[in-house]
């Protein structure tokens, strides 16, 4: 098996033009992506036929007309998802005809993977159509449901009745309303007799969904439902949240605060680019390495010593049991003008109030790198207590010095703490926000006067989120973007240099 | 005889993996005890920079601690001085006084206390309720959802607070009028829920033998008697972690108490403390030591809190990192 596979990779590549290895790669990133715009597209679709229909059942109520949907909203987003879900059709297509060209030069079968794209694409080849349907049924079932309830509940109760003679039923007349009856269950079974406990009793046991009954509500409520109104909002027009009116989709959003156009009123948005990118992106940058090298050179140095182990690690977790605010003031006050850093270091530099943008990035970059060690220390110390000491003695024996022993051992065995660290920063470090108002009260380094020259992405997000709801909402998937491409880049990396 | 045993060495060139080591006793001209001591001296001088290194750190780790707690101590003359001081000239407890009578330290200290409260026992009911039906019970439909509440893991929490505003303020919670208890439920509800808590404790529940389960069956308990009596029991250090972590969580709320409410009687500890303008009425300069005191108020109840339950909290904070 193992040599066709490279033989075929060997004639791939000789062949020139795609080979099979780059077209699965290709064709395997064209299904994520349709996957991801599937779940997109119909989370919008739904939402905005739920309001739709919310409209219609009104109207009904109203006694008008039942209106065909026909609205703009309605257009100009089937449009946009029948062009992208097309385009990406006519992609996969042209992959799957190319795959089996490969195929046919190399006079080899299809193997499995090539049959279930080929499934895949037949399946969600027609997903516009699949949309339309669902949105069809919908809307006929929801119209269907209330003509029933308006029809009477008097004939719903007599075909009922007729057709379910075994129950014993009834209808009050008074409140509308069934009245059933149910017959005990009839098998029991017999007493003094356990077998299969586990698989009776635990199995298809309906009661899990009522133990998790008010998660799933609240979860509905204030974590999936949240997720895709934001993605809705994002992408509204003229979005007002209090009365959740708008004028259809567009992309103005995402345009408006990348500053690329201009509001109807003449708005222009700088902020977002000229402050809340770069510093996000600095930040990022610069506290992630500082904080991860810190965090390692201080485990390892801990796991070293023989002695105070215990004690000198309470220590360095401290900062994480602190207020975050309460510290930022402390830092404000240790990097004031007349503050002690200063007087340490002889200068009169302005760190915090009325400093520079790339000033004041020191402190803060410190205060993050001080708040976010402990956590680190944590985990990788965790890590090196249950690292194999074999290694070591190892290395001992072929004399491999300090440095070579902490690079070429210690961090390759400690990769996976390392890797988890480095995704949960990247992500925290993206969502800064804390940290800014504690130091610098404000978005800037006068406050809440002045430029807010130290915002973030997530600062502009809170910043605007009751006034410009759209505007935060598309910063807030923008962020979300990020952060995916920053996570799934370091998924990639850490595919060739973690070793589990 | 002597002279021989001397002159015999241990080659290892043909043997090390580096091929760069030979190990000759002879050509040193040292005796064993020469290089003991030698090797004995340098590990001691590693230790001494290994602990000097480590030191420095701490001491840059607690720093701003010890410099909250003596500017807190000081005069405002002594904080704005030219030459600073590393120890109050003068120890005085004034800004305490000042701080209490002017921060509303009661007011957000009692607002603080409620909300966690509820949101932990919130919290913690819904988690055990989920991680028993994730961890113990089967049915249809279990692994999809649990799938579903892993993904959300994902998400950054800013894409929800945005709806979840709106959700809050639909409810009536927020917005003119809003009366305390309006600002507790909305400072309350949407975190009742916690997705990684459901996670950890039903790690934890998976752990419990199955034979305690079906023991309690055939003993004629019912499910949710065995959550109670055995289940949750057992997974005490782990309750006991996702309440501190909650209680620590909400101490350090800051966003989502300021956003949700009007009136600042109505928020917790963190928007108190930066919310209060801390400056002397007179002048109009503003007051470090007041500052400073109003932190140590709000940061010695955690550090209370760590020293108690510093087992706890380790542990909840680094379980995250071992199961990843």
């Amino acid at each position: 098996m193992e040599s066709i596979e490279k033989t075929t990779q060997n004639q791939g590549s000789q062949t020139g033009g795609l080979s099979r290895r780059v077209l699965q790669k290709v064709g395997k990133i064209e299904l994520w992506v349709r996957y991801a715009l599937g779940v997109i597209f119909l989370g919008v679709f739904l939402y905005a036929n739920i309001s739709l229909n919310q409209k219609t059942a009104h109207d009904l109520a109203q006694a008008v007309p039942v209106p065909t949907p026909d609205e703009p909203l309605y257009q100009e987003t089937l449009l946009w998802s029948f062009l992208l879900l097309l385009a990406l059709d006519v992609l996969a297509l042209y992959l799957l005809y190319k795959e089996q060209s490969v195929y046919r030069s190399e006079k080899m079968h299809p193997d499995g993977r090539f049959l279930a794209r080929a499934i895949v694409l037949c399946l969600c080849g027609c997903s516009p159509i699949g949309v339309l349907c669902i949105i069809y049924y919908i809307q006929q079932k929801r119209l269907l449901a209330f003509q029933t309830a308006q029809d009477g509940q008097n004939e719903a109760a007599k075909m009922f009745r007729e057709e379910r003679p075994s129950y014993v039923a009834g209808y009050d007349e008074a409140n509308h309303r069934m009245i059933r009856l149910v017959a005990p269950k009839k098998h029991r079974a017999a007493p003094y007799q356990v077998r299969g406990i586990e698989d009776v009793v635990a199995k298809n046991n309906w009661k899990g969904w009522l133990y998790l009954a008010p998660v799933i509500v609240l979860v509905a409520v204030f974590l999936i439902y949240p997720l895709i109104n934001t993605v809705f909002i994002a992408f509204a027009k003229n979005y007002q949240y209090a009365s959740g009116a708008f004028d259809g989709l567009t992309l103005r959003n995402f345009t408006y605060i990348l500053g690329l156009t201009t509001k109807a009123n003449g708005a222009h948005e700088t902020y977002f680019i000229s402050y809340a990118i770069p510093n996000t992106f600095v930040l990022t940058f610069v506290t992630v390495a500082v904080s991860t090298l810190l965090a390692l050179f201080i485990s390892v140095a801990l796991n070293s010593i023989p002695k105070f182990q215990k004690f000198l690690q309470t220590v360095f977790f401290l900062p994480y049991v602190t207020n975050a605010i309460a510290v930022g003031m402390v830092f404000s006050v240790l990097f004031d003008d007349n503050g002690v850093i200063n007087y340490i270091f002889h200068s009169t530099t302005r760190w915090v109030y009325g400093a520079d943008q790339w000033v004041a990035m020191v402190p803060l970059c410190l205060y993050i790198v001080w708040g976010s060690i402990p956590f680190k220390i944590l985990i990788l110390l965790s890590g090196l207590q249950g690292v194999d000491k074999q290694y070591y003695q190892a290395a001992q024996i072929d004399s491999a010095s300090r440095h070579k022993v902490l690079w070429k051992i210690t961090v390759p065995l400690l990769s996976p703490q390392i890797l988890y660290i480095m995704i949960t920063s990247v992500i925290g470090a993206f969502k800064e926000y804390t940290h800014i108002v504690g130091l610098f009260n404000g978005p800037g380094t006068l406050g809440q006067a002045g430029t807010p020259n130290m915002e973030t992405i997530v600062y502009y997000i809170y910043q605007n989120l009751s006034t410009n709801t759209s505007e935060a909402a598309a910063a807030a998937v923008f962020l979300f973007v990020i952060i995916l491409i920053f996570t799934a880049i370091q998924f990639v990396v850490s595919k060739k240099r973690v070793h589990y | 005889m002597a002279k021989q045993a001397s002159k015999t060495y241990i080659d290892f060139a043909s043997t090390s993996v580096n091929g760069d080591i030979v190990l000759s006793l002879e050509e040193s001209g040292r005796t064993t005890e020469a290089i003991h001591r030698g090797e004995k001296i340098s590990r001691g001088i590693t230790t001494f920079l290994t602990y000097l290194f480590i030191l420095i750190l701490a001491l840059a780790m607690i720093f701003p601690f010890y410099w909250m707690l003596i500017t807190s101590l000081k005069q405002n003359d002594e904080i704005l001085a030219t030459t600073q001081t590393f120890f109050p000239r003068i120890v005085m407890w004034s800004n305490y006084v000042h701080v209490l009578q002017v921060f509303r330290f009661g007011t957000y200290m009692r607002n603080t206390i409620v909300v966690a409260i509820f949101s932990t026992i919130g919290t913690l009911l819904t988690t055990i309720l989920a991680a028993f039906a994730f961890a113990r019970l089967k049915f249809a439909g279990r692994d999809a959802v649990f799938a579903i509440f892993l993904m959300t893991m994902m998400i950054p929490g800013e894409m929800m607070v945005i709806s979840n505003y709106i959700t809050v303020a639909s409810f009536g919670w927020v917005g003119e009028g809003q009366t305390l208890t309006d600002a507790y439920l909305a400072e309350i509800v949407p975190f009742i829920v916690s997705v990684f808590y459901i996670y950890l404790l039903r790690q934890n529940f998976k752990q419990i033998p199955n034979e305690l389960y079906l023991a309690a069956k055939v003993d004629g308990k019912s499910d949710w008697s065995f959550l109670w009596k055995v289940m949750v029991p057992l997974a005490a250090p782990t309750l006991i972690s996702i309440t501190i972590l909650k209680f620590m969580g909400t101490w350090n709320a800051y966003i989502w108490p300021n956003l949700v409410t009007t009136n600042s009687d109505y928020r917790l500890i963190s928007n108190g403390l930066r919310g209060s303008a801390f400056v002397d009425v007179d002048s109009g300069v503003t007051e470090y030591g007041y500052q400073m005191a109003a932190t140590v108020l709000v940061t010695v109840p955690l550090f209370l809190l760590f020293v108690f339950f510093r087992k706890y909290i380790m542990r909840g904070v680094g379980r995250a990192g071992i199961k990843g």
